[in-house]
């Protein structure tokens, strides 16, 4: 009797152990799979204005930072919270404008800064352990939006916190499955609802960022 | 095995973090570097204004003085120096060459034109410091000229106004007011704002530039 105990107590013991020896390299179900996990991203773009926002700057912005952070659920999909940093100049040479009766000649610098905060939602084509994660992303939200036309020196400016919009496609890389550091690369299409002078109807323009990504729990 | 993972990673995200932060304060800079590297040449900002309902080929002579105004504040005085010489010596043959004559001092003339150095200083307390420049542009599309809603409501404050004008005044029209008395109509405003001129050659710049966007200062041929 006592050392059939023992001999189940042993294969208890044994199988629990294989059981952990399972749980832990068994691809199928990595933690990533099982809980709400964790990922950050930092990601430096160029910006290409759209629409409304040629008329004011219609030059390529090389100035734009995106931040990301995200919770990925098991099942593939991710909530998130998007911010950044995206700035656009462009001096035109001296030029007289008409303002209502006035003649203006300046030389006019003009300057466009957003900070966006967006709330996004994303799926993955692959799981949340997986090497390499395609994704296609909705974000909506609002931003800072300072609009700065310098006249000279001289200022004309209006800023606010207006609408937004970014719906985005890209993609994860990790090197091997469960790795915390990756790297990311995304274009996004960004529509912020401002309008002031020069910017006529919104904002839009299309951004590609490369990036750095680490996920963890 | 575990718990050190859990440590390690967050102590890196909290670098990752840091590192971030640090990449978005440099950035924000961005905007209020935008005009620093403004050439001399490209900072001043002229800006003319005339009368629409005046036929400026009605007029045939100016009169001019050789010194210029300086008006600060409310006060009046007349200077004469090589910048003013050189505006006065500018503005004199641009009319010239559009065809006006200028007349000897005291002798009676269709336009009067005056060089006016403004030299205003304000000092108060206000919600906006840059609400002069607004009601200053506020005609048009430049409302809201020059506010920044990251200032503190209320502090005070002080703005040193200089620049300088040229004005072109109606003596041939006289309108007269109800009480009898004479009134002068300006008919041309030009202003020089930007940056302030210290040398002849921005002189130049400036008259070159404030004739060319006003080809209708011409006597009719």
């Amino acid at each position: 009797m006592k050392r059939i105990i023992a001999i189940i107590a042993l294969f208890g013991l044994t199988t629990s152990a294989w059981a952990q020896y399972k749980n832990e390299y068994n691809p199928e179900s990595s933690i990533y799979d099982r809980y709400v996990t964790f990922n950050i991203s930092a990601r430096y773009g160029v910006s290409f204005p759209m629409g409304g926002q040629q008329g004011y700057i219609d030059k390529l912005s090389p100035t734009n930072l995106a931040l990301d952070a995200e919770w990925l659920f098991p099942q593939r999909f991710s909530i998130g919270l998007k911010t950044g940093y995206q700035y656009a100049n462009q001096r035109l040479p001296r030029q007289v404008y008409q303002n209502g009766d006035e003649s203006i000649s300046a030389v006019q610098t003009r300057t466009l800064s957003i900070i966006p905060v967006m709330a996004s939602l994303s799926y993955y084509f692959a799981d949340n352990a997986a090497a390499i994660r395609p994704y296609v992303q909705m974000a909506g939200g609002g931003a800072f939006v300072d609009y700065t036309n310098y006249f000279g020196p001289l200022a004309d400016q209006k800023s606010g916190f207006k609408g937004a919009i970014a719906p985005a496609i890209g993609l994860k890389y990790y090197g091997r499955r469960e790795q915390g550091f990756g790297a990311e690369i995304q274009a996004q299409y960004q529509n912020v609802f401002f309008n002031y002078d020069l910017l006529k109807n919104s904002a839009p323009s299309l951004m590609l960022s490369a990036g750095i990504v680490y996920r963890w729990y | 095995m575990h718990m050190l993972q859990q440590h390690k990673s967050g102590k890196g995200s909290l670098w990752a973090i840091l590192l971030l932060l640090t990449a978005v304060g440099g950035l924000s800079s961005c905007r209020e570097n935008a005009v620093n590297d403004l050439s001399p040449a490209d900072s001043p900002v002229y800006i003319t204004n005339y009368d629409r309902s005046i036929n400026f080929g009605q007029y045939k002579t100016f009169s001019l003085p050789d010194s210029v105004i300086i008006e600060s504040n409310d006060a009046y005085a007349m200077t004469q120096n090589s910048i003013s010489t050189r505006f006065v010596t500018n503005v004199a043959s641009a009319l010239t060459s559009r065809g006006f004559k200028r007349v000897a001092k005291g002798d009676s003339a269709d336009l009067g034109v005056a060089i006016i150095r403004v030299n205003n200083q304000y000092t108060g307390v206000a919600s906006n410091p840059y609400s002069y420049y607004s009601s200053y542009w506020g005609y048009g599309g430049l409302g809201g000229y020059g506010y920044s809603p990251y200032y503190p409501s209320y502090y005070t404050y002080q703005v040193t106004d200089q620049y300088w004008e040229i004005q072109i005044v109606d003596l041939k029209n006289r309108a007269s007011t109800s009480n009898g008395q004479q009134q002068l109509n300006v008919i041309y405003d030009a202003t020089i704002r930007g940056t302030d001129i210290t040398d002849t050659q921005a002189v130049d710049l400036a008259t070159t530039a404030i004739f060319n966007q006003s080809p209708y200062l011409q006597v009719s041929q």
